[in-house]
């Protein structure tokens, strides 16, 4: 920031692969050149804000031209999530958040006496 | 693919000898069944990109007074699945990433992630030096730095004003 002047955001829409399993859903972000540090996850209510800072990897003497780069995805959450229960890592530019189902909208076998 | 290869042979001794309007339908037959072969084993299956198994990583290259620095988006690969090879000045790096997604049971609501091979070839220009090459792999992207050889970096010249 430069004399009080913002800086530009520039925002991008990171890929996703979202499967659901028996118990969860698990949603993979591709979010290369960023760090766990950088990474914001907001529940607001029932949706999923996830955020990411890039890092300026090619930062030169130029440096202070650059807008800064985010990622941003929103996410609406099924209603049988358990949002106490959210999990997510960061391994190899890949943010994995799992999505655990609640306990009473699992599938129940019923039995026929 | 647990699809069993039909044998045509077999098919037409079955079919031959029939009645003449069967003859239509036979080489019919016969066409959908070759259709099927080369569909299910054939050339589609061969160009793996038909699936989507191609993809092309993100690349940024940059240029400062001592280097160029490429830099290649790889998130979900790890190091050892990424190759970097220098051949006659050109530089490529290829892999694979690898699905693994693809094992788990499940309903599959978004698939925009890319995988399967990879490959970028790049010419770099002949002042690199070629022994001190970097590469570094954090986070999902692969940073290579390719120092410039002394004669090829910026000289200031003082211009004598007269």
């Amino acid at each position: 920031m430069k004399n009080g002047m913002e800086k530009q955001v520039q925002t991008f829409i990171p890929s996703v692969d979202i499967v659901e399993t028996k118990n969860s859903y698990i949603v993979k972000l591709d979010l290369p050149g960023t760090s766990k540090e950088h990474i914001k996850a907001q529940l607001n209510r029932n949706t999923l804000i996830v955020s990411a800072r890039m890092q300026d990897y090619l930062a030169t003497e130029k440096e202070n031209e650059q807008p800064i780069k985010e990622y941003r995805r929103e996410f609406s959450l099924a209603n049988d999530v358990d949002l106490n229960t959210i999990e997510a890592q960061y391994e190899l530019g890949v943010l994995t958040i799992t999505l655990n189902k609640k306990s009473q909208s699992l599938p129940k076998e019923i039995t026929i006496s | 693919m647990a699809l069993i290869k039909r044998n045509p042979t077999q098919e037409m001794t079955r079919w031959s000898g029939g009645f003449p309007m069967f003859r239509g339908f036979e080489s019919l037959r016969r066409d959908m069944n070759r259709l099927f072969d080369e569909f299910f084993r054939g050339d589609i299956l061969a160009d793996e990109s038909f699936f989507g198994r191609d993809w092309t990583p993100a690349v940024d290259v940059v240029e400062n007074n001592d280097a160029y620095i490429l830099k290649a988006e790889l998130p979900g690969i790890s190091k050892d699945d990424v190759k970097i090879t220098l051949e006659n000045n050109v530089l490529t790096i290829r892999g694979e990433k690898k699905n693994e997604m693809e094992k788990k049971e499940g309903n599959f609501h978004r698939v925009e992630r890319s995988y399967g091979m990879f490959e970028r070839s790049f010419t770099i220009p002949g002042t690199i030096k070629v022994n001190d090459i970097d590469a570094q792999y954090k986070d999902g992207v692969l940073t290579l730095t390719l120092p410039k050889a002394e004669e090829a970096k910026p000289k200031l010249i003082d211009v004598k004003v007269k």
